[in-house]
Protein backbone atom coordinates (compact mmCIF):
# COMPACT_ATOMS: atom_id res chain seq x y z
CA UNK A 1 0.00 0.00 0.00
CA UNK A 2 1.71 3.38 -1.01
CA UNK A 3 2.02 6.24 1.43
CA UNK A 4 -0.14 9.31 -0.37
CA UNK A 5 2.07 11.93 1.87
CA UNK A 6 5.29 10.76 0.51
CA UNK A 7 8.53 12.52 -0.32
CA UNK A 8 10.95 10.22 -2.44
CA UNK A 9 14.10 12.87 -2.20
CA UNK A 10 16.88 11.19 -0.58
CA UNK A 11 17.68 9.27 2.68
CA UNK A 12 16.84 11.95 5.33
CA UNK A 13 13.51 13.42 6.15
CA UNK A 14 12.39 16.55 4.93
CA UNK A 15 10.93 16.73 8.99
CA UNK A 16 14.46 16.74 10.08
CA UNK A 17 15.69 20.07 7.80
CA UNK A 18 12.74 21.84 8.52
CA UNK A 19 13.42 21.59 12.46
CA UNK A 20 16.92 22.14 12.06
CA UNK A 21 17.12 25.09 10.20
CA UNK A 22 14.24 26.54 11.94
CA UNK A 23 12.29 27.16 8.78
CA UNK A 24 8.84 28.08 10.60
CA UNK A 25 11.02 30.69 12.43
CA UNK A 26 12.87 32.18 9.49
CA UNK A 27 9.56 31.83 7.40
CA UNK A 28 7.79 33.76 9.92
CA UNK A 29 10.97 36.97 10.65
CA UNK A 30 10.53 37.32 6.71
CA UNK A 31 7.25 38.01 7.19
CA UNK A 32 7.41 39.64 10.13
CA UNK A 33 9.79 41.69 9.05
CA UNK A 34 7.58 42.49 5.15
CA UNK A 35 4.45 43.43 7.17
CA UNK A 36 7.45 45.93 9.48
CA UNK A 37 8.60 47.68 5.96
CA UNK A 38 6.00 48.09 4.58
CA UNK A 39 3.95 49.20 7.70
CA UNK A 40 6.76 51.86 8.23
CA UNK A 41 6.41 53.20 3.99
CA UNK A 42 2.57 53.58 5.41
CA UNK A 43 2.60 55.94 8.39
CA UNK A 44 5.90 57.64 6.59
CA UNK A 45 3.50 58.42 3.42
CA UNK A 46 0.81 59.26 5.89
CA UNK A 47 2.14 61.24 7.98
CA UNK A 48 4.37 63.08 5.68
CA UNK A 49 2.67 63.76 2.53
CA UNK A 50 -1.15 63.25 3.72
CA UNK A 51 -2.86 66.96 4.70
CA UNK A 52 -6.09 67.16 7.22
CA UNK A 53 -6.49 65.63 10.47
CA UNK A 54 -7.23 62.13 8.78
CA UNK A 55 -3.15 61.50 8.30
CA UNK A 56 -3.25 61.18 12.60
CA UNK A 57 -5.83 59.52 12.95
CA UNK A 58 -5.40 56.99 10.17
CA UNK A 59 -1.89 56.44 10.99
CA UNK A 60 -2.65 55.72 14.77
CA UNK A 61 -5.61 53.09 13.71
CA UNK A 62 -3.22 51.48 11.72
CA UNK A 63 -0.02 51.27 14.10
CA UNK A 64 -2.60 49.76 17.22
CA UNK A 65 -4.24 47.49 14.82
CA UNK A 66 -0.61 46.35 13.70
CA UNK A 67 1.00 45.73 17.06
CA UNK A 68 -2.46 43.78 18.41
CA UNK A 69 -2.32 41.87 15.31
CA UNK A 70 1.75 41.27 15.73
CA UNK A 71 0.85 40.71 19.11
CA UNK A 72 -1.57 37.44 18.98
CA UNK A 73 0.84 36.05 16.13
CA UNK A 74 3.66 36.13 17.83
CA UNK A 75 1.90 34.46 21.21
CA UNK A 76 0.19 31.92 18.42
CA UNK A 77 3.73 31.00 16.71
CA UNK A 78 5.46 30.36 19.87
CA UNK A 79 2.95 28.86 21.41
CA UNK A 80 2.31 25.92 18.20
CA UNK A 81 4.55 22.84 19.10
CA UNK A 82 6.05 22.57 15.66
CA UNK A 83 7.97 19.49 16.09
CA UNK A 84 4.54 17.87 17.21
CA UNK A 85 2.86 19.51 13.96
CA UNK A 86 5.45 19.14 11.31
CA UNK A 87 5.77 14.90 11.72
CA UNK A 88 2.34 14.60 11.71
CA UNK A 89 2.47 15.97 8.32
CA UNK A 90 3.64 12.08 7.35
CA UNK A 91 6.30 13.65 4.92
CA UNK A 92 8.52 10.54 5.53
CA UNK A 93 11.16 9.38 3.55
CA UNK A 94 11.13 6.34 1.93
CA UNK A 95 15.01 4.87 2.14
CA UNK B 1 -11.05 77.09 4.00
CA UNK B 2 -8.45 75.66 6.62
CA UNK B 3 -6.79 73.18 4.38
CA UNK B 4 -3.04 74.57 3.95
CA UNK B 5 -0.41 72.52 1.63
CA UNK B 6 2.88 72.87 1.96
CA UNK B 7 4.04 74.56 -1.40
CA UNK B 8 1.09 77.21 -0.32
CA UNK B 9 2.19 80.56 -1.56
CA UNK B 10 1.55 83.85 1.42
CA UNK B 11 -1.11 85.05 -1.24
CA UNK B 12 -3.04 81.94 -2.18
CA UNK B 13 -6.25 80.70 -0.66
CA UNK B 14 -7.41 77.20 -1.26
CA UNK B 15 -11.07 77.12 -2.84
CA UNK B 16 -11.08 73.94 -3.20
CA UNK B 17 -9.95 70.60 -1.52
CA UNK B 18 -10.98 67.35 -3.64
CA UNK B 19 -10.81 63.71 -3.21
CA UNK B 20 -12.58 60.76 -4.28
CA UNK B 21 -15.85 60.58 -3.88
CA UNK B 22 -16.82 58.72 -0.63
CA UNK B 23 -18.01 55.80 -2.19
CA UNK B 24 -14.33 54.96 -3.47
CA UNK B 25 -13.67 55.22 -0.04
CA UNK B 26 -17.09 52.79 0.66
CA UNK B 27 -15.44 50.14 -1.73
CA UNK B 28 -12.23 49.87 0.19
CA UNK B 29 -13.44 49.07 3.13
CA UNK B 30 -16.16 47.10 1.34
CA UNK B 31 -13.65 44.94 0.22
CA UNK B 32 -12.06 44.75 3.37
CA UNK B 33 -15.06 43.33 5.20
CA UNK B 34 -16.01 40.40 2.58
CA UNK B 35 -11.91 39.46 2.74
CA UNK B 36 -11.96 39.23 6.66
CA UNK B 37 -15.34 37.93 6.56
CA UNK B 38 -14.33 35.15 3.85
CA UNK B 39 -11.24 33.97 5.82
CA UNK B 40 -12.87 33.68 8.97
CA UNK B 41 -15.56 31.59 7.42
CA UNK B 42 -12.80 29.50 5.65
CA UNK B 43 -11.38 28.86 8.78
CA UNK B 44 -14.41 27.63 10.34
CA UNK B 45 -15.23 25.98 7.58
CA UNK B 46 -11.71 24.15 7.75
CA UNK B 47 -12.01 23.53 11.62
CA UNK B 48 -15.80 22.12 10.51
CA UNK B 49 -14.72 19.67 7.63
CA UNK B 50 -11.51 18.69 9.08
CA UNK B 51 -10.83 16.53 12.49
CA UNK B 52 -7.85 18.55 13.63
CA UNK B 53 -5.50 17.42 16.35
CA UNK B 54 -4.36 20.52 18.92
CA UNK B 55 -1.26 21.56 17.05
CA UNK B 56 -3.38 21.96 13.40
CA UNK B 57 -5.86 23.84 15.15
CA UNK B 58 -3.41 25.88 16.13
CA UNK B 59 -1.64 26.52 12.86
CA UNK B 60 -4.58 26.91 11.45
CA UNK B 61 -5.96 29.95 14.00
CA UNK B 62 -1.93 31.43 13.01
CA UNK B 63 -2.77 30.71 9.44
CA UNK B 64 -5.55 33.05 9.98
CA UNK B 65 -4.10 35.57 11.66
CA UNK B 66 -1.67 35.92 9.65
CA UNK B 67 -4.25 35.96 7.02
CA UNK B 68 -5.96 39.13 9.02
CA UNK B 69 -2.07 41.09 8.93
CA UNK B 70 -1.97 40.98 5.47
CA UNK B 71 -5.42 42.45 4.87
CA UNK B 72 -5.01 44.56 7.37
CA UNK B 73 -2.03 46.27 5.28
CA UNK B 74 -3.64 45.46 2.39
CA UNK B 75 -6.70 48.02 3.72
CA UNK B 76 -4.21 50.91 4.96
CA UNK B 77 -2.23 50.44 1.32
CA UNK B 78 -5.57 51.24 -0.20
CA UNK B 79 -6.38 54.10 1.97
CA UNK B 80 -2.99 55.18 1.94
CA UNK B 81 -3.47 55.69 -1.93
CA UNK B 82 -7.18 57.08 -1.34
CA UNK B 83 -5.95 59.79 1.11
CA UNK B 84 -3.04 61.12 -0.62
CA UNK B 85 -4.90 61.15 -4.01
CA UNK B 86 -5.68 64.69 -3.97
CA UNK B 87 -6.66 68.13 -5.79
CA UNK B 88 -6.76 71.31 -4.66
CA UNK B 89 -7.73 74.36 -6.41
CA UNK B 90 -6.74 77.38 -5.29
CA UNK B 91 -6.87 80.72 -6.57
CA UNK B 92 -3.82 80.53 -8.58
CA UNK B 93 -3.72 76.94 -9.91
CA UNK B 94 -4.65 73.41 -9.69
CA UNK B 95 -2.50 71.20 -7.60
CA UNK B 96 -2.58 67.14 -9.22
CA UNK B 97 -1.23 64.99 -6.43
CA UNK B 98 -1.39 61.38 -7.19
CA UNK B 99 -0.30 58.36 -5.40
CA UNK B 100 0.19 54.98 -7.03
CA UNK B 101 1.26 52.25 -4.39
CA UNK B 102 3.29 52.99 -2.18
CA UNK B 103 6.24 54.02 -4.11
CA UNK B 104 5.08 56.29 -7.03
CA UNK B 105 4.19 59.72 -6.20
CA UNK B 106 3.25 62.56 -9.20
CA UNK B 107 2.76 66.64 -8.20
CA UNK B 108 1.33 68.26 -11.16
CA UNK B 109 0.36 71.96 -11.43
CA UNK B 110 -1.64 73.83 -13.55
CA UNK B 111 -2.00 77.61 -13.34
CA UNK B 112 -5.21 79.10 -13.89
CA UNK B 113 -4.74 81.37 -16.63
CA UNK B 114 -3.61 77.72 -18.82
CA UNK B 115 -6.85 76.49 -18.80
CA UNK B 116 -8.30 76.50 -21.71
CA UNK B 117 -11.48 74.16 -21.61
CA UNK B 118 -13.42 72.29 -19.04
CA UNK B 119 -15.27 68.73 -19.80
CA UNK B 120 -17.55 67.08 -17.23
CA UNK B 121 -17.42 63.51 -17.89
CA UNK B 122 -20.25 61.41 -15.16
CA UNK B 123 -20.39 57.53 -16.26
CA UNK B 124 -22.57 54.53 -15.08
CA UNK B 125 -25.64 54.29 -13.20
CA UNK B 126 -23.49 54.55 -9.74
CA UNK B 127 -21.66 58.15 -10.66
CA UNK B 128 -24.99 59.54 -11.99
CA UNK B 129 -27.02 57.77 -8.93
CA UNK B 130 -24.01 59.47 -6.35
CA UNK B 131 -23.46 62.49 -8.20
CA UNK B 132 -19.58 61.76 -9.22
CA UNK B 133 -17.29 61.59 -12.15
CA UNK B 134 -14.24 63.27 -13.90
CA UNK B 135 -13.76 66.68 -14.59
CA UNK B 136 -11.04 66.97 -17.28
CA UNK B 137 -9.35 70.44 -17.97
CA UNK B 138 -7.62 70.94 -21.05
CA UNK B 139 -4.56 72.85 -20.95
CA UNK B 140 -2.55 75.06 -22.88
CA UNK B 141 0.44 73.88 -20.96
CA UNK B 142 3.04 70.81 -21.63
CA UNK B 143 0.00 68.34 -19.87
CA UNK B 144 -2.29 68.33 -22.68
CA UNK B 145 -5.18 68.05 -19.99
CA UNK B 146 -5.69 67.86 -16.06
CA UNK B 147 -8.17 64.79 -14.97
CA UNK B 148 -9.70 64.70 -11.72
CA UNK B 149 -11.34 61.78 -11.18
CA UNK B 150 -14.20 60.66 -9.09
CA UNK B 151 -14.68 63.59 -7.13
CA UNK B 152 -17.59 64.63 -5.87
CA UNK B 153 -20.11 66.86 -7.57
CA UNK B 154 -18.43 67.48 -11.13
CA UNK B 155 -20.47 69.89 -12.41
CA UNK B 156 -20.54 72.70 -8.82
CA UNK B 157 -16.25 71.98 -9.39
CA UNK B 158 -16.53 72.62 -12.69
CA UNK B 159 -18.42 76.24 -12.09
CA UNK B 160 -16.12 77.21 -9.67
CA UNK B 161 -12.64 76.67 -11.54
CA UNK B 162 -14.51 78.76 -14.43
CA UNK B 163 -15.31 80.86 -11.72
CA UNK B 164 -11.85 81.25 -10.28
CA UNK B 165 -10.51 81.54 -13.75
CA UNK B 166 -12.48 84.73 -14.45
CA UNK B 167 -11.73 86.07 -11.06
CA UNK B 168 -8.48 85.54 -11.93
CA UNK B 169 -8.42 87.40 -15.10
CA UNK B 170 -10.33 89.97 -13.37
CA UNK B 171 -7.61 90.68 -10.82
CA UNK B 172 -4.57 89.75 -13.45
CA UNK B 173 -4.94 91.30 -15.82
CA UNK B 174 -1.94 90.80 -19.25
CA UNK B 175 -1.19 87.61 -16.66
CA UNK B 176 1.10 89.64 -14.51
CA UNK B 177 1.36 88.43 -10.69
CA UNK B 178 1.03 91.15 -8.80
CA UNK B 179 1.59 89.34 -5.35
CA UNK B 180 5.47 88.34 -6.63
CA UNK B 181 5.71 91.92 -7.40
CA UNK B 182 4.54 93.71 -4.34
CA UNK B 183 6.78 91.17 -2.47
CA UNK B 184 9.70 92.24 -4.78
CA UNK B 185 9.20 95.59 -4.54
CA UNK B 186 9.32 95.82 -0.69
CA UNK B 187 12.61 94.37 -0.31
Amino acid sequence: MPVVNQFDIGSFQIQEIILKFKIPLLLFLVLITIYIIGGVFIVFHLLKFGLGREKKILSMVFITGSIILLTINIIIFFSIDWQNLINSLNINIIP
Amino acid sequence: MTINFPWQKSYERVELFLRRHWLILAFIYLRFVILLIGGILFFFLINKLFVLNVPEAIFSLFLLFVYLLIIWQILFISLTDYYLDTWIVTDHRILDIHQIGLFKRDVAELRVPKIQDINVEVKGLLATFFDYGDVIVQTAGTMPEFNLRQIPHPYKVKDKILEIYDQYNIKHIGDEESHEKEIDYNK
